[in-house]
């Protein structure tokens, strides 16, 4: 009997003593690679931060002025979404929306969208989705150029009485196949539907916040405090 | 336990051909099929389960002694799973990129059973030495197959070899890749995992005929034969 108490003691100290010492050494090298785990998350961020506004230079540090998007419904997500300032001595050179396609063919498509001061797309690259490998997944700019299509890609103005509803012509913001002036990705249609009716949104959400995102900061208009700190 | 440890040559050879974890006893192979679609990407999580054998295997059996039949394989498991999240940490603070693209695959080498099966099968009833020998053995094997599924998914899928090679090799290896075809060459079939599955049987396929034959080359030996058979058996079972 005491043997076997010994034996299943002895169990206990052992399985007891292995998880102790297993949890002390990963939480050791957690803290060791954290520090360098962040930076390479930061860095991969403002990497693709920046190519979707390329040739635009600023002085400002994007992920630190990031902004969130306040439309409820807008987007038709309830997700959180973001608005980067992006600034060169205090005026909004663009400014770089990530936001998300609800609609992709496997759900959301998480994308930044870069816009600037004339409401053109400068580009959009996606960051996150769960497209088909092999059909969908062209949306990714490492496997095709698919989206450089939308770059210099604005909204058109509704020619007709704006009376009709909308202010501007959705007809162009659509694949070729539905009447559209876009290419789709072959066997992704609805991947490239999703992707375009995104980027047409975007740029209808920036009309709308055009007077405040594009304001000079020297006026004060709402976001004063973030600004000031912003310059080191 | 009184017998003694195989020899290297023989663990080298069971790890590598006659034995190896994915070709003959067919374990870990859903990483195997999903993440083979590139040369690199295959090489990115064959080197992680290597490391990981050999870390698992030597642990192993340094406390073979120490440990009661009751939670061998609790402690076992509990090494897997540390030796696979240091990894873990480890690529992402060095090798973003392809921490990055491997994605939930790297810390799904816990589940990987070839690993479990060596620490307990091999390295719990045998000295140190052969049980990190045959934690490298049967990782390069697993490796090489995988290098080998993920090379000819690569050149039929997209035309190319060591495509992204920087990220596993660093900036020199950024010239690296080798384009066959046109830049948007794609054959879909090779890259989406029923793909996967056609090459992996054609390699099975090939390497039971090419064992079938060398047995029968050995005629003298009527047994070997049987050998063979029963091998091709008990992998299936575990299937």
């Amino acid at each position: 009997m005491s043997d076997k108490h010994k034996s299943s003691l002895h169990s206990i100290v052992m399985l007891t003593l292995a998880a102790a010492l297993t949890t002390l050494l990963l939480s050791g090298l957690f803290q060791h690679t954290k520090p360098r785990i962040d930076d390479q998350r930061q860095a991969a961020i403002e990497a693709t931060l920046s190519q979707v506004i390329p040739g635009i230079e600023f002085d400002n540090r994007l992920q630190r002025d990031r902004q969130a998007i306040n439309a409820p419904g807008f987007f038709q997500t309830d997700q959180a979404l973001w608005w980067y300032p992006v600034r060169l001595q205090g005026q909004t050179q663009a400014i770089i929306l990530d936001v998300i396609a609800p609609d992709g063919y496997n759900g959301d498509i998480r994308l930044l969208v870069g816009i600037n001061r004339q409401l053109e797309v400068t580009g959009v690259r996606v960051t996150q989705h769960l497209e088909t490998p092999g059909l969908g997944d062209a949306i990714e700019y490492q496997k095709s150029p698919w989206v450089d299509q939308l770059i210099g890609r604005r909204l058109v103005p509704n020619s007709n009485e704006p009376e009709a509803g909308s202010q501007w012509d959705h007809s162009e913001w659509a694949v070729r196949r539905q009447g559209g002036d876009f290419d789709a990705i072959t066997g992704a249609t609805v991947t490239s539907s999703a992707m375009i009716a995104v980027v047409e949104r975007s740029l209808e959400y920036a009309h709308r916040q055009r007077d405040r995102w594009f304001l000079p900061v020297t006026q004060s208009a709402s976001p004063g405090p973030a600004m000031e700190g912003s310059q080191p | 336990m009184t017998t003694p440890p195989p020899k290297p040559a023989s663990i080298w050879r069971q790890g590598l051909w006659d034995n190896n974890p994915a070709l003959v006893q067919l374990l870990g192979l859903c990483p195997l099929l999903a993440v083979s679609n590139t040369l690199v990407n295959a090489l990115g999580l064959g080197i992680a389960t290597l490391l990981t054998l050999m870390v698992t295997n030597t642990l192993a059996s340094l406390l073979r002694h120490w440990l009661r039949p009751e939670i061998r394989i609790a402690v076992f498991v509990l090494i897997i799973a540390g030796a696979v999240t240091a990894l873990d940490l480890l690529m992402a603070a060095y090798r973003f990129d392809l921490h990055q693209r491997l994605g939930i695959f790297v810390p799904l080498i816990v589940t990987n059973c070839a690993i479990l099966a060596r620490a307990e099968s091999f390295a719990s009833r045998q000295p140190v030495w052969p049980a990190f020998l045959d934690g490298c053995a049967q990782g390069l094997g697993f490796m090489l197959l995988l290098a080998v599924l993920g090379a000819i998914r690569e050149v039929l899928g997209y035309g190319s070899l060591l495509r992204q090679a920087d990220s596993l090799f660093g900036s020199v290896a950024a010239s690296w890749t080798l384009q066959f075809g046109d830049q948007g060459w794609s054959f879909l079939l090779a890259i989406l995992p029923p793909g996967a599955f056609l090459i992996l049987g054609l390699l099975l396929a090939g390497q039971r005929y090419w064992s079938a034959r060398q047995a029968q080359a050995k005629t003298a030996l009527s047994q070997t034969q049987g050998l063979t058979g029963t091998r091709a058996d008990t992998s299936l079972n575990q299937l």
